[in-house]
């Protein structure tokens, strides 16, 4: 009954199949757009947005969505322009010479340092709201740092598997976020007060744009998709991506709605986490749980994960994939494990709920440019008519993607 | 270091043993059989340790020929044999019917085995030999080998014939509908009930052997043509990779050939039903058929195939899709009650409805014990009386359960050790373990629901979350055998779909799971017979 030991680690080792390169199908790239997009920010969204545009507010966030639906459908564009390269590697491409690559590697150096640091400091930010939201609502006498560590370290998990796991896990997760995004919406249409709402317009033009402005950190997940992308090669890919921000649009807005409809936007800007207290105040089915607020949170966590996870996972793959490393694989992971104490002590950085929503704030701002990168990049590439190098590769995947199909 | 010391002594103490027995062994079982019949038999003694050690061999001298002039002998293991085909269709067949041979041919030393071989060998299955080591397998295996002086090949005759169990009733998994039939611990009754089932010209039975001192038959079978043949050389590959002594059980097979030693869910399936592994064999899958257990293995295993049961497809759809879902709540249940009840009763009380709080608060106030080691003390007794329930003698088992129950329930809320609730809970839970169908996959959601505990006392329904999706996690990262364990729901594929939750109707399911890659993906058109006006 005695296996021979030293042959074990090899039995199931399997040779390297072909194909691993487009493991992402795409209604998981679809799934991984939702799930890094809707996080904690939906908890603050109706205060910030309606702070500018008062009952208007859903017209804000609608035009926030509409414009994170064009971005979503340029960054794929461009992703199919550069077909299995991620933006590290397309960068280069794009805005360096053949003769010379070494000029796209030092020209692409600061737009991908821009992406990497925004892709750090999400996350932590990230993790410090969903851990005071957590701490404040349902365990308040569980100090923070507990939460904070025990949600990265789940979260480290993440980044060790391979990315096909990524795309099967937020396709999963997908169905949590997304009913229990939409369930407690109309659950908490019960108490809407249409007084509240109407009329729409009461503040000018400009404030709607400056309040769709504020919208930008609420949707701004999408752009690790300049990563993920890369491992998916669909030629429907566009309509799917832009059907998920779509979809995404969808929830903000009748959150956003509801919020200013059940307390008024005077009252909303009392509120620390609105979408919190619109859940508490709602009492659907209490003969069988007397408030809704803890499941909601229960729930959201996998939210709050996936968020963070995905925007960390793209911070290491890209940094794997920009140093020259031979393992990619293995140096994601320790890059990973370096981050890791970085994201907690940044995390712990703010003081107070106040300096932590200045952080957003500028976060927000941040990630304006963020947005731009993509747009540039893809204006510039249809000028210099760049593409990924060897041009029947990318048709060559896609014949053969229609065959296996 | 102590470690790799101890295993290269291992190593060492293996390598000499393994030398000295190839001395003694091998060099007589490389031998070609000689012409002389004494040097043959002196061989099989030695390799088998004789009459004095082997006390089951049997050898036996006898003459043939009109004038009985020609030496022979019949070497087999007393009790895997069938002792009537010997005496009468070997013996009686030589000793007898070779003397009144045609004189016109008469036996010579030359046309010996050829003439017995034609005319009066009664046996079905023979086939001629020449080495030794053909010669002690099929002793081993229960054949009867037949030596003939002067020539050098052997006969090997099929004489099979042990004592094995019938085929009996399947025992743990029980269907209300369905056949009755179960595999049984002979590997040739096995495929036997396969093939009857599934008279398929494509069906194949492809056998190989495991196990350096057992020579385990395992059988492979699938229908050509419809099992992915990439996933079928995978099969072999592993299992051919496999270096044990012996398989005493398909476990053994399991383990070895499984993706991930380290997962407490199981990514091969096991059944003893001989319905479940033809559907399989159907949808393109392997089955691993060992010798000497009835359990088959089914490969490869996605998650969702652990809450179904072949009944499901018996009944018409709509029973199919609710006793499915039925199983899905009780696995749910069988993973959260006992975490939801500490997390909801320690963290989130204000998330219950207030008479019921009210009603658990009173309960619990008889109770020393915090939430958690109330729930531990309940969970763990009742793993002890369920493993205490298998070990014990038939009778007595559901008797002990009924004890241990409501006798030591009722005792422990009376004496104010745990809540009523509790009681409630832990019930639920061992019960709602008890509706999933395999028994592997239901073993690691009793496994896991300890730590939702811990985490659930922990951090509350954030821990609990937190550990949820860990397992969610765990499962996307599973493969079996190049199929992803959560298959069809990610990578979803609608079409498969309809037989995860629901269990669509039979005529909706005319093409096989994309997931399993079946070269053929179309099953024959399943159509009603009963409306056709």
């Amino acid at each position: 009954m005695m296996a021979k030991s030293g042959q074990k680690s090899q039995i199931n080792q399997e040779p390297k199949e072909t194909s691993t390169q487009f493991v992402i199908t795409s209604r998981q790239s679809a799934a991984i757009i939702i799930c890094t997009i809707i996080g904690a920010s939906i908890l603050t969204l109706p205060r910030t947005v309606s702070a500018i545009t008062h009952q208007g507010a859903w017209v804000s966030t609608l035009i926030g969505g509409i414009i994170a639906i064009l971005l979503i459908g340029i960054v794929t564009k461009l992703n199919m322009r550069f077909q299995g390269q991620t933006v590290v590697e397309y960068t280069a491409i794009i805005l360096g010479t053949d003769r010379a690559p070494v000029i796209g590697k030092l020209l692409s150096a600061p737009i991908l340092f821009i992406l990497i640091i925004f892709w750090i400091v999400e996350p932590a930010v990230i993790t410090r709201i969903f851990g005071e939201v957590i701490v404040s609502a349902i365990l308040p006498n569980t100090p923070i740092e507990a939460i904070l560590i025990t949600m990265l370290f789940a979260v480290y998990f993440l980044i060790i598997v391979e990315v096909e796991v990524i795309g099967r896990f937020n396709e999963l997760a997908f169905f949590v976020i997304f009913i229990t995004g939409f369930v407690i919406t109309f659950m908490t249409m019960k108490n809407i007060q249409w007084t509240n709402v109407v009329p729409f317009f009461t503040v000018g033009p400009v404030s709607f744009l400056k309040g769709s402005f504020t919208t930008a950190f609420a949707y701004q997940g999408f752009v690790v998709m300049m990563m993920f992308l890369a491992y998916s090669q669909k030629e429907k890919n566009v309509a799917t991506n832009m059907a998920a921000m779509g979809l995404v649009t969808l929830n903000y807005v009748l959150i956003v709605f509801t919020c200013v409809a059940v307390f008024g936007f005077e009252e909303l800007q009392h509120l620390t986490w609105p979408v919190l207290e619109v859940v508490k105040s709602t009492d659907f089915a209490s003969f069988l749980l007397e408030r809704l607020d803890g499941l909601f949170l229960a729930l959201w966590v996998a939210a709050a994960y996936t968020s963070i996870g995905n925007v960390y996972y793209a911070a290491c793959l890209a940094i794997a994939q920009w140093l020259p490393f031979k393992k990619k694989n293995s140096a994601r992971k320790w890059i990973g494990l370096i981050l890791l104490p970085l994201i907690y002590a940044m995390a712990l950085e703010p003081d107070s709920v106040q300096q932590l929503f200045r952080w957003s704030e500028y976060l927000g701002y941040y990630c304006v440019i963020t947005f731009a990168i993509p747009v540039i990049l893809y204006v510039i590439a249809l000028i210099r008519r760049k593409r990924r190098k060897g041009e029947n590769h990318g048709k060559m995947a896609s014949q053969e993607n229609q065959s296996k199909t | 270091m102590g470690y790799r010391k101890g295993k290269s002594m291992k190593e060492v103490r293996k390598q000499k043993v393994l030398r000295e027995w190839e001395k003694k062994k091998m060099s007589a079982i490389k031998e070609e059989i000689s012409k002389d019949l004494d040097v043959n038999i002196m061989l099989v003694n030695k390799i088998l340790g004789g009459k004095e050690k082997s006390g089951d061999l049997i050898i036996r001298h006898f003459n043939i020929g009109a004038n009985s002039e020609f030496k022979t002998a019949i070497v087999y293991m007393d009790g895997l044999v069938d002792n009537a085909t010997i005496d009468n269709f070997i013996l009686k067949t030589q000793m007898i019917e070779t003397r009144g041979i045609d004189p016109e041919r008469p036996i010579t030393k030359d046309n010996l085995s050829e003439i017995i071989k034609r005319y009066s060998l009664t046996i079905n299955e023979i086939a001629e030999i020449d080495n030794m080591q053909k010669v002690i397998s099929a002793i081993l295996y229960g054949d009867t080998v037949l030596f003939i002086d002067g020539s050098e090949k052997a006969f090997d005759l099929n004489t099979k014939g042990w004592e094995h169990r019938p085929v009996g009733e399947p025992h743990t998994e029980n269907v209300i509908r369905g056949p009755k039939e179960a595999f049984t611990e002979t590997l040739r009754v096995n495929t036997a009930l396969m093939r009857i089932r599934l008279k398929d010209p494509d069906l194949r039975v492809k056998q190989l052997t495991v196990g350096e001192r057992t020579n385990t038959y395992v059988a492979l079978v699938y229908i050509e043509g419809v099992a992915d043949q990439t996933l079928l050389e995978q099969v072999e590959r592993r299992i051919k990779k496999i270096e044990i002594d012996g398989v005493l059980e398909s476990g053994y097979i399991e383990q070895m050939i499984e993706d991930s030693h380290w997962s407490p869910f199981p990514t091969l399936q096991y059944t003893e039903r001989t319905d479940k592994a033809v559907a399989n064999v159907l949808e393109g899958k392997i089955v691993v058929i060992v010798d000497g257990t009835p359990f088959v293995l089914i490969a490869p295993s996605i998650f969702t195939q652990f809450y179904q049961s072949p009944e499901d497809y018996y009944e018409r759809f709509w029973i199919g899709t609710f006793i499915r879902f039925i199983r899905l709540i009780s696995l749910f249940i069988a993973l959260f009650a006992p975490s939801l009840y500490i997390a909801l009763s320690s963290f989130h009380p204000e998330m219950i409805p207030s008479e019921l709080e009210i009603t658990m608060a009173a309960g619990r106030s008889t109770v020393p014990f915090p939430a958690i080691v109330e729930a531990m003390l309940m969970e763990i007794s009742i793993e002890i009386l369920r493993e205490a329930g298998v070990r014990l003698p038939g009778v007595i088992g559901p008797t002990i359960g009924i004890v241990g129950a409501l006798v030591i329930g009722q005792a422990a809320v009376q004496a104010g050790l745990v809540s009523p609730i509790m009681v409630i809970i832990v019930a639920l839970t061992t019960i709602g373990s008890f509706a999933c169908p395999s028994y592997n996959a239901s073993i690691a959601i009793r496994l896991l629901r300890f730590p939702m505990m811990i985490s659930a006392a922990l951090f509350g329904l954030y821990g609990m979350m937190l550990f949820t999706l860990l397992i969610i996690l765990h499962l996307c990262s599973l493969k079996s055998f190049g199929v992803p364990y959560i298959a069809p729901i990610s990578p979803s594929h609608l079409g498969d779909l309809k037989d995860i939750l629901f269990r669509a109707p039979l005529q909706w399911m005319n093409r096989r799971p994309v997931t399993m890659k079946p070269e053929d993906d179309t099953r024959e058109e399943t159509r009603g017979g009963g409306n056709d006006g």
